[in-house]
C-alpha cells in the first residue's frame, strides 16, 4: 500500500484516492464509518484526473448506484496493483 | 581492449570452458547480437570501443537465457557490462539461469558512456578496484518530484500518450521473463486501442518492475516514442529500496517480492 501510494503520487494521482481497510462482516458501524470518510475524502479531492468529467454517472446524484462514488479511486488502485 | 578480450574468449574456447559465447558482432556491415561457436569467429567481435559514448547494445542476457534454455548442458560465455552483470545476478536469483553454466567476460564502460547513459555503476564487480569510470547521479526522478502533483499527471500523460503499444520495453527487458504478461490481459488493459489505456499500461509495467529493474536503460533505448521509462522505473526501485532495503543487481539477497521457490523449474 505504501509502495502504491508513493507510485501514484509520482505519477500525479493523489495517494488519498487509494485506501485499504480490513472490515469484518460483523463490523457494520466500522464499514459505514470507513465508507463515509472515504466518500468525504474523494468529494473533497473532486473528480479523479483519470476521469476528469466524473465518468458516465454523476456520483453525487445517482443514489441508486452509490458504489460508483469512488470509481475514480478504485480504477487507479486496481490498475496500479495489477 | 577488443584484442585482449578476443584473446581471453579464445582461451576459454580452447580450454573447453565454454561451448558458445554471446556478444555483439559486426556482420555484413551491421552490428548484431551473435552466438559465437568457435574462436575463429572472434574477428567479428564488437565491444563498442570505436563508438565512444554510444556503443550499440543488445539485451545479451535475454539471448543467453534463450540459448541456455535450448542447451541446458552447455556452459556459455557472455560479454558483460555492469548493467548486464546486475541483470545476470537477478536472473540467477529468479532461477532463470544457472550461474555454474555461465562464464562472464567483463567489459567496463568509459566515463563518456557512463555520462551518456546516466549510469550509477558503470563498472562490473571484478574491475571495481581499477574503474574506468565513476558513477553518475541521476536527476530525472528529482526533476519530476519538483513538480506539483497535478503537473506530474499532465507530464506523464503527455509522455504516455505517444505510446504505440509496440511492447518494445517489455521485449527488450532482460528481466521480463514471465510466460504470461499482464499487459496482454484484457481484464487489466483494454485491447485494440492506441494509445493503450494510459496511464494504466505504463503503471502496470512499473509495478511489475518493482524489485526487478536493474536500470540498464534498454527499454528507453528501444522506445520509439522516447517515453522516459527509466525515470519511472528508477522511482519504483527507489521506493523498493526505501521500503524493503533492496536494490536489484546491487544487493545479494533475493527480492522481497520474489515468491519463487529454489527449484529451477518454477
Amino acid at each position: 500500500m505504501d509502495f502504491l501510494k508513493e507510485l501514484l503520487a509520482f505519477a500525479g494521482i493523489e495517494p488519498e484516492r487509494l485506501r485499504l481497510e480490513w472490515v469484518s462482516s460483523s463490523e457494520g458501524p466500522k464499514y459505514a464509518r470507513v465508507m463515509n470518510e472515504f466518500v468525504a475524502t474523494i468529494r473533497e479531492l473532486g473528480p479523479s484526473p483519470l476521469h476528469p468529467t466524473g465518468g458516465d454517472l454523476d456520483p453525487v446524484q445517482s443514489a441508486s448506484r452509490p458504489s460508483d462514488e469512488d470509481s475514480g479511486a478504485t480504477d487507479s488502485a486496481e490498475g496500479a496493483a495489477s | 581492449m577488443t584484442t585482449s578480450m578476443k584473446q581471453a574468449v579464445a582461451a576459454l574456447f580452447e580450454a573447453g570452458t565454454i561451448q558458445a559465447f554471446v556478444a555483439p558482432a559486426r556482420k555484413q556491415g551491421r552490428i548484431l547480437p551473435h552466438v559465437f561457436r568457435t574462436a575463429s569467429e572472434l574477428d567479428l567481435l564488437y565491444t563498442g570501443e570505436e563508438d565512444g559514448a554510444h556503443p550499440v547494445r543488445y539485451p545479451l542476457n535475454k539471448i543467453l537465457h534463450r540459448v541456455a534454455k535450448q542447451h541446458p548442458e552447455a556452459t556459455l560465455g557472455v560479454l558483460v557490462r555492469s548493467c548486464d552483470e546486475r541483470g545476470l545476478k537477478e536472473l540467477y536469483k529468479w532461477n532463470q539461469l544457472d550461474p555454474d553454466r555461465v562464464v562472464q567476460v567483463d567489459l567496463p564502460c568509459s566515463q563518456a558512456m557512463a555520462d551518456a547513459c546516466q549510469c550509477e555503476k558503470p563498472c562490473p564487480d571484478s574491475l571495481l578496484e581499477t574503474p574506468l569510470a565513476q558513477g553518475v547521479v541521476d536527476q530525472t526522478v528529482a526533476n519530476v518530484e519538483a513538480l506539483p502533483i497535478s503537473e506530474r499527471f499532465t507530464f506523464w500523460m503527455k509522455e504516455f500518450q505517444r505510446c504505440i503499444k509496440c511492447y518494445g520495453c517489455r521485449d527488450t527487458c532482460p528481466m521480463c521473463f514471465c510466460r504470461e504478461c499482464s499487459l496482454q490481459e484484457h481484464d487489466y488493459i483494454e485491447g485494440g486501442r492506441l494509445p493503450p489505456s494510459i496511464p494504466l499500461f505504463h503503471l502496470t509495467r512499473a509495478v511489475h518492475m518493482a524489485g526487478r529493474c536493474v536500470d540498464c536503460g534498454l527499454c528507453e533505448e528501444a522506445c520509439p516514442a522516447d517515453i522516459p521509462l527509466r525515470t519511472l522505473y528508477r522511482k519504483v526501485e527507489d521506493i523498493t529500496d526505501n521500503q524493503y532495503g533492496f536494490r536489484p543487481g546491487i544487493n545479494d539477497n533475493k527480492s522481497p517480492l520474489n515468491i519463487l521457490r529454489d527449484s529451477p523449474d518454477q
